[in-house]
């Protein structure tokens, strides 16, 4: 439910451009709209001036963005190598504050999910249980806040993003993590699915570096966490650390 | 489960960012240098020069100090362009280089460019059909060419200049075998490639010439079958990610050179490297060149750009220029701006588009026939209604020309930031605007009310107008957009005369229009409105059947 919320969320801030009624509209105006019908083309230079501050290269700007990545690295501790392939969704928000042709700021809000899947082949498996299942995933939902500093390397570009590198750091909230266990009833020709949350060993809050390679709409990103999402003193394994991909902002 | 690393190439993108900068760098003096104009221009320059008054040598004339150029080619891994007219040199070096370029005591200034590209493009359509020769026929028709023909007048003596990504097939294609049998292809130079012809690759530039002066069989498609043309690739195809303004700057020169007498450019540069407000006219450096060229007395036409629909939405440099005509589009179907051309004005509110013509027409390229769209073949029609002009009076300089264009243009002295003057048309040219009787008046209802009230006359014409439409051309599809399907033609009704409708604008204390608007008009009264609510110092002008008048706040 959470996710939900926090998805919603991001998904709908925007700021809506409204257009106000054009002030010397002397058309006629009769109940029948006749007038409105009749019109061809018009055009306000009231509506025509909005938006010279809001722009990809101007002093402020926003934008929806879309993510998708793999995690890689090491995982450490006693149950190394239990892992299998992992993938990242991300959706997020940007807001980006020009500082000059060449530097800019903001920071992205993000709705990030990660889901870990767990190899359950090998003998000795002891994270997160010595049970041996169909298929099992530990998935975090997250909520990021990444703030960054963006370089152009195209000062003169007009009102273009262009290309640009973006150096940041990044701290999420876990609002869910979720042990997801599937295994098989041989006997009813069943599967039986098994989701633990509220997991003891989770450390809900994390922090890490983070960056992107932009161009355009198009970005390479990644992040390289420096903190443990499982707390070390409870479980000793560590998850990957780097995670890496694209990402699209989407504007018009 | 495939593992798979993702890997960032970075480094040679950073490398390659940082390791070369476009510079263009100008000198502080040309001293020592001199020119010999009769050896250095052709023949038709030295007539313009004349012409125009303008000396056969000016410093922007004189060659660049060739010891200068050595000293900053040492400095350059390679160079693109030495301009004269802006005493310099354009090349690429590192960032470190730059530093040492910028100490030279000749050299006055380095300006780092960094310039991607906007390209226009055309689309290419299907065969004629009879939908297409209605549109063929009122592309020229929607201009008067029957007056220019029946005078004889084909532009003849005039050169033309055109600048493009390339002319495929003008070589080969039947559409300009006058062109190539009477010589008419002065000169070619392709400043992309100096090794490659113009005639190798794209078929923008042969759709553009083919607006200007094609002619198959015993159609034409433009308006002067006979002028002389200089042909020059200045623009890569369209995944090239730079500007070429340096070329069009080169170019221009060249065509000064060569006896150009006007330039044809359906090109132009906006969001990709500028802000709307760098849309002023000085500040891009193709504005630059085409100031140049209008000052060595050149008559720079130039398409206002398809950026309507977008959010740039205005025109694009170096249409910007006042005195370069800017050229916007009419839909030939529903008589007003086409969906996609480019609003005005400028970023110091010049009056643009100065007129427009067809946005969507028949032209010659990759097939014999083609159906296409864009400001870029509204600007080649008007060039050759331009050499028409010049053919028919050779004395008059090109801004003469220019201002014979506007007032020739079917809305004149009516001017909004879509239409322009409206259509240029031949026989306003010939014989001036008719001397029309009001079409309207402002009635006085109240204190606070003023109607603009249609005259019975104009009712009864408007309303005979209509008789001769299709229904369908009767209904409000002002805004339309043109379906992918080639046979686009929402029915075969083209417009080759100017539709009438009633157009009104309000205009500021300070001559800015502040809002304007294009109406059918369906009832005798049309406008209503309390002078109060004008802007301070401000009108309405309102236009209707050749007849323009206004009411002050």
């Amino acid at each position: 439910m959470k996710q939900r919320i926090l998805i919603i969320a991001i998904f709908t801030m925007s700021i809506a451009s409204l257009r106000g009624q054009h002030q010397y509209d002397f058309k006629v105006k009769d109940e029948s709209n006749r007038s409105w019908r009749a019109s061809l083309f018009s055009w306000s230079l009231k509506d025509d001036t909005t938006g010279r501050n809001f722009g990809p290269n101007r002093s402020f700007f926003q934008y929806m963005t879309l993510g998708y990545g793999i995690t890689y690295g090491e995982q450490e501790g006693n149950d190394a190598d239990h892992l299998d392939f992992t993938g990242n969704y991300k959706l997020g928000y940007v807001f980006k504050f020009k500082i000059s042709p060449v530097f800019s700021g903001g920071f992205n809000l993000l709705y990030s999910r990660t889901a870990f899947k767990i190899d359950q082949g090998d003998d000795g498996k002891t994270f997160p249980d010595s049970i041996a299942y169909k298929k099992q995933k530990l998935a975090f939902h997250e909520a990021v806040l990444d703030p960054y500093l963006r370089i152009n390397f195209d000062p003169k570009r007009g009102n273009h993003m262009g290309n640009y590198l973006d150096l940041g750091a990044y701290g999420s909230y876990t609002v869910g993590a979720r042990l997801i266990s599937v295994k098989e009833d041989p006997v009813n020709d069943e599967h039986i699915k098994t989701v633990r949350s509220n997991l003891s060993y989770i450390n809900r809050m994390n922090y890490g570096l983070s960056a992107r390679l932009g161009f355009n709409q198009f970005m390479l990103f990644g992040r390289y966490r420096l903190s443990d999402r499982i707390e070390q003193d409870k479980v000793d394994f560590v998850l990957p650390r780097f995670t890496f991909g694209i990402q699209i902002g989407v504007w018009e | 489960m495939i593992r798979s690393a993702l890997f960032i190439v970075a480094y040679f993108y950073l490398l390659s960012g940082f390791s070369q900068q476009k510079l263009l760098v100008r000198f502080t003096d040309k001293d020592g240098m001199s020119l010999d104009p009769y050896v250095y221009f052709d023949a038709k320059a030295i007539e313009r020069r004349t012409k125009h008054n303008i000396p056969l040598v000016t410093f922007s004339d004189l060659p660049v100090r060739p010891d200068y150029i050595t000293q900053t080619n040492g400095f350059f891994d390679s160079t693109k362009v030495i301009t004269r007219w802006l005493n310099g040199i354009i090349g690429y070096t590192s960032p470190e280089k730059t530093k040492f370029i910028r100490q030279l005591p000749f050299v006055q200034s380095v300006d780092v460019m960094n310039t991607p590209k906007l390209f226009t493009c055309s689309r290419k359509g299907d065969t004629l059909t009879n939908a297409g020769k209605n549109l063929l026929h009122g592309q020229l028709d929607r201009m008067g060419h029957k007056a220019f023909r029946s005078r004889n007048i084909t532009g003849n003596g005039v050169r033309v200049a055109i600048f493009d990504v390339g002319f495929k097939n003008v070589d080969i294609n039947k559409a300009f075998s006058h062109i190539r049998e009477a010589n008419k292809i002065i000169a070619t130079k392709n400043f992309v490639n100096e090794k490659k012809s113009v005639y190798q690759k794209g078929f923008h530039g042969t759709n553009v010439l083919s607006c200007i002066a094609g002619k198959n069989g015993d159609e034409e498609i433009g308006l002067a079958i006979h002028a002389e043309f200089l042909l020059a690739k200045t623009e890569r195809l369209l995944w090239e990610p730079y500007s070429e303004e340096e070329n069009w700057l080169a170019a221009a020169e060249w065509a000064d050179k060569n006896g150009a007498d006007i330039i044809s450019s359906s090109l132009g540069y906006g969001y990709h490297r500028y802000f709307l407000e760098d849309m002023d006219g000085h500040t891009s450096l193709v504005s630059e060149a085409a100031r140049f060229a209008t000052r060595k007395g050149i008559l720079v036409v130039n398409s206002a750009g398809n950026e309507a629909t977008n959010s740039w939405g205005h025109i694009i440099t170096p249409a910007d220029v006042d005195s370069v005509m800017c050229v916007g589009g009419l839909d030939p179907f529903t008589g007003i701006g086409i969906v996609f051309t480019s609003l005005g004005p400028s970023a110091d509110y010049t009056r643009k588009p100065n007129v427009i013509s067809f946005g969507s027409v028949i032209a010659s390229g990759a097939k014999e026939w083609v159906m296409t769209q864009g400001t870029s073949f509204s600007c080649p029609l008007i060039s050759g209604y331009a050499a028409c002009i010049m053919q028919h009076n050779p004395s008059l300089t090109n801004m003469e020309v220019f201002d014979a264009i506007e007032k020739s243009a079917d809305l004149y002295p009516y001017f909004d930031y879509r239409h322009g003057y409206g259509v240029p048309v031949a026989d306003i040219y010939f014989h001036g605007h008719d001397t029309v009787a009001p079409t309207f008046r402002f009635e006085k209802y109240s204190a606070s009310r003023y109607d603009c009230v249609i005259s019975d006359k104009a009712m009864d014409r408007l309303e005979a107008l209509r008789k001769n439409e299709p229904d369908r051309a009767q209904l409000n599809i002002g805004n339309t957009t043109v379906p992918d399907d080639y046979q686009f033609f929402m029915n075969d009704y083209v417009r080759s005369e100017k539709r009438e409708c009633l157009y009104y604008k309000v205009v500021d204390g300070h001559g800015k229009i502040v809002y304007y608007e294009v109406m059918e008009v369906y009832d005798k009264l049309m406008l209503q409105l309390d002078p109060e609510d004008l802007p301070e110092g401000g009108k309405i002008v309102v236009h209707l059947l050749g007849y323009t008048a206004e009411l002050k706040r």
